[in-house]
């Protein structure tokens, strides 16, 4: 009797855990018919309404100066707050685009890249109608560098002069590089120079905070609006009701449509049962969207039923699937080797597992092709299945002996998309030995040098539009650290290489500068430290009211708030 | 057991009907007329043929369980397969895999032997290890029954399946059946320890004991001719309930992502996949579902029905 019992208990934690761990994975696969994002027919949205969002977590951080993830970036800059400069709320490449947003212009630039001043527009309002000053811009870049307030972006941290031992507002007082010598001024000093100040200028970082409404780590929870909505109540996991701030005025926003009259957001909910509402259409759920990834498995309920079909949508996220593989140790310390596998891998089957073209693009170069003039860069064009006859001359050329066996690490989620690199792999007499392992120790242990021995699915997304926010983070040998490494997990060191991103770094023409990052990255493809496998897109679902949804480029393809509404 | 079992099929067939029959040939009549027994005895046989004959049933379906068919799955839907119920048909027989397209036919096939030889295993190194156990505690007694039995519950309050995963987890990259067998055998063996002492302990003093210790018999002997023979039927119930367990415990732990390593195919993992897949594509879910619940069915009737006909008091005598 009591055996039995075992079993039962078993399987119901099973069940469980199971339920948990789907929640935990990061990654999760989007689709579409023949590699092409869905654009759906979303008429124009009118003014008024209720927008329901359907979440199935919470919001990471919503204080200006911690928030960091995607696309809680989206959620705060759009209704909660305006930073200095922001992108333009259109579709495509435009929104690549900066914007004016506080400021009259995207920063003037002086001492050769480095000063920058802003000027701030006439007529800014909080929530409560007082005025948005520079002061409060600055004092909320100040407080990014407090170590109360941990999780923000560090660009500030890192280019701001005399910064490296400030400590934030609650401990050091004023930050002398950021100067306000009006209400409306702020000039920004910096160490060296820097063309792309302005897309920094985009980040929460940038946006106001009063110093009398600061409530240091409880500002997470109830943000002093300075954008078109302010915070009605916010229980956290569950719901977070938006009303309209009436001090906000449209004529001062270019981005900014603010259409709806509220915004609730419903969260804590199952995926899967937020895409099937959202798939059946009914009542309230007409006017709501899904915050998080449409689940893979969904994708086949959804593309072959055209009218949801249309309501369906999956821009590119501007991140990279890779396969990363430690550059330091045999078989993969030869560049032969390398390359071969970047013959030897079918992208197209890795690309299935993921959810099918609707998920993903196949990804023939390392940048995505929002960072590459909206191209897709193909250098080696190498046929989507792989080329195995290519595979086996360059691994015979390498002088690695067949069958070589080799580790490969992937979170638990991932298993399915291991399995399709291990059987390419196969095809060559490379014998891959999966180690999966929970999302939540996951980077911790691939990024521990000593520990990873062998390949792993890795990714990395843009931060913003430029290539110096892809190629250096992955390929400089000078930003490996032996614990918690991250972006070059494949420890690649190549001087040449190093060598030209510094000499990108000193171009102030930014036009040149993408140009010559895209050129750096197909000389990378050749040494083939990592293996790009996809693009991958997000995959979201509106209901059948929504108008004005578009996946926005900036905030890994999920929809611009700015322009979310109702549709008559 | 099986040793009395032919005794007493011998000691039937060669003497007139009438006479008292052996307990082996009453327990062996008392199964055969049992419809649960015999079903869940036909299972069994079917699933273990099954396993056996896994790599020439493949050969006659043409598909290798890893092997990847990317012709039966549709690409632009993320892999659901091709056709009604997950792709069943000539070519698959009980469908693909979605994503990948792997036949399911061939990794049940390979799964069950995964499952079974997992199963099969660590119910034996539990029941020996358990009874040597308990037969060294039960007759011997004192102090190296109190160690002894001190281990025994303080093994048995672990929560087991806890430790499971996380000793799996951490575990070195080793054979990974192996370590599934030592891990999940580590954590049940007091559950017959128990069960054998406590046999041991009121057997230890009945007279035939006494009898041979009179007539010179040693430690050993007397443990294992005498005392040994009369556990065997507690034993024999104990591992027929203990396998299906295992083959549960084994599919939970492949389902929670610490079993058998990818591309090897195992019943729990499938289920952990079909999960995923089971509004779209539930023939995935089900068919391991199905194949892990006869097994567990199947194992289980027998063992019922084995206690049953041992059982002294029961009907039929």
């Amino acid at each position: 009797m009591s055996l039995k019992t075992t079993v039962g208990t078993c399987l119901l934690a099973a069940a469980l855990l199971s339920v948990s761990t789907a929640c935990g994975s990061g990654k999760a696969p989007a689709s579409q018919g023949s590699g092409e994002a869905s654009q759906p027919s979303t008429g124009a949205a009118a003014k008024g309404g209720t927008l329901t969002i359907l979440s199935n977590q919470d919001f990471a951080h919503l204080d200006p100066t911690r928030n960091w993830t995607m696309p809680e970036m989206d959620f705060g800059l759009r209704y909660l707050y305006r930073s200095l400069v922001t992108y333009k709320a259109e579709p495509g490449a435009a929104s690549l685009e900066v914007v004016p947003d506080l400021a009259t212009t995207t920063g003037e630039m002086s001492d050769g890249g480095k000063t920058w001043t802003f000027t701030l527009k006439d007529g800014l309002k909080y929530e409560d109608g007082s005025p948005i000053v520079a002061a409060d811009v600055k004092y909320n870049v100040e407080r990014s560098f407090a170590p109360e307030l941990p999780g923000g972006p560090n660009y500030a941290r890192l280019v701001l002069d005399g910064a490296e031992k400030y400590r934030g507002p609650y401990k050091d007082g004023s930050l002398k590089s950021i100067e306000t010598p009006d209400d409306r001024t702020i000039v920004f000093r910096l160490k060296r120079p820097v063309a792309e100040f302005p897309y920094y200028t985009t980040l929460p970082t940038f946006a106001p905070v009063p110093r009398a409404k600061d409530t240091k780590a409880q500002y997470d929870s109830r943000v002093f609006s300075s954008g078109p909505y302010k915070i009605d109540t916010y229980d956290r996991g569950k719901e977070l009701v938006l009303s309209r701030n009436e001090h906000w005025d449209p004529a001062t926003d270019p981005a900014r449509k603010a259409l709806p009259d509220k915004v609730v957001v419903k969260q804590g909910l199952r995926q899967s049962v937020i895409v099937d509402r959202l798939i059946a259409d009914q009542g309230d759920d007409r006017t709501a969207v899904t915050y998080a990834d449409v689940n893979g498995e969904s994708f086949s309920k959804i593309l072959t039923n055209p009218k949801v079909k249309a309501r369906f949508h999956n821009e590119i996220r501007g991140c990279t699937d890779t396969l990363a593989m430690n550059n330091t140790m045999a078989p993969f310390d030869k560049p032969k080797f390398r390359l071969a596998l970047q013959y030897a891998i079918d992208k197209e089957s890795y690309q299935t597992t993921q959810g099918g073209p609707a998920a993903g693009e196949i990804a023939t170069a390392f940048l995505p092709p929002s960072l590459s003039g909206g191209v897709a860069q193909d250098t080696l064009k190498i046929p989507a299945t792989g080329d195995v006859e290519k595979a086996k001359a360059l691994i015979a050329e390498s002088g690695v002996t067949t069958p070589v066996k080799i580790k490969m690490y992937a979170s638990t989620g991932d298993k399915v998309a291991a399995t399709a690199i291990q059987e390419s792999l196969k095809r060559v007499g490379v014998e891959t030995e999966i180690n999966t392992f929970d999302p939540s120790v996951f980077y911790d242990t691939i990024g521990d040098t000593a520990k990873f021995d062998g390949m792993a699915l890795y990714g990395w997304c843009q931060d913003y539009p430029s290539g110096s926010s892809f190629i250096p983070m992955m390929f400089d040998g000078r930003t490996i650290t032996d614990k918690g490494n991250s972006g070059n997990m494949s420890l690649f060191k190549d001087q040449e290489t190093m060598d030209r991103i510094d000499a990108i770094y000193a171009m102030t023409d930014l036009k040149a500068a993408d140009r010559a990052w895209v050129d750096l990255d197909a000389a990378i493809m050749q040494k083939a430290p990592m293996i790009p496998l996809v693009w991958a897109r997000k995959p979201l679902l509106t209901g059948s009211k929504v108008g004005g949804a578009f996946g926005h480029l900036i905030w890994s393809g999920q929809f611009d708030y700015a322009t979310l509404g109702i549709r008559k | 057991m099986s040793t009395s079992l032919q005794e007493g099929a011998a000691a039937g067939a060669a003497a007139p009907p009438v006479r008292g029959r052996s307990p082996g040939r009453i327990a062996y009549e008392r199964l055969r007329r049992d419809p649960a027994a015999l079903f869940g005895l036909a299972i069994v046989v079917l699933f273990v043929l099954m396993a056996l004959a896994a790599p020439l049933l493949t050969r006659l379906n043409g598909w290798e369980p890893e092997t990847f068919d990317k012709t039966a799955i549709d690409h632009a839907l993320g892999g659901v397969p091709k056709g009604d119920f997950g792709g069943i048909g000539a070519e698959h027989w009980l469908g693909v895999e979605p994503g990948n397209g792997r036949d399911v036919f061939s990794r049940i096939v390979y799964g069950a032997r995964v499952s079974l030889l997992i199963a099969v295993a660590s119910t034996a190194v539990t029941v020996l290890a358990g009874t040597a156990v308990g037969l060294v505690a039960g007759y011997f007694g004192g102090k190296v029954d109190t160690v002894l039995s001190r281990v025994m519950d303080l093994v048995m309050s672990f929560p087991s399946l806890i430790f499971m995963l996380a000793l799996l987890s951490i575990a070195p990259d080793a054979n990974r059946v192996l370590l599934l067998v030592l891990i999940m055998s580590m954590f049940s063996w007091p559950y017959v320890g128990r069960i054998v002492r406590g046999q041991t302990l009121s057997v230890k003093h009945r007279e035939f004991v006494d009898a041979a210790r009179v007539n010179g018999a040693m430690g050993p002997h007397i443990l294992l001719k005498e005392i040994l023979p009369n556990l065997a039927a507690p034993i024999l119930v104990y591992t027929t309930l203990a396998i299906p367990a295992n083959i549960g415990t084994e599919a939970a732990l492949s389902f929670l992502g610490v079993g058998v390593r990818p591309p090897t195919p195992s019943w729990g993992q499938m289920i952990d996949n079909g999960l995923l897949w089971y509004q779209v594509v539930p023939t995935y879910f089900m068919i391991p579902g199905v194949c892990l619940f006869l097994t567990v069915l199947a194992f289980t009737l027998l063992g019922d029905a084995l206690r049953d006909a041992l059982d002294p008091k029961g009907p039929g005598r």
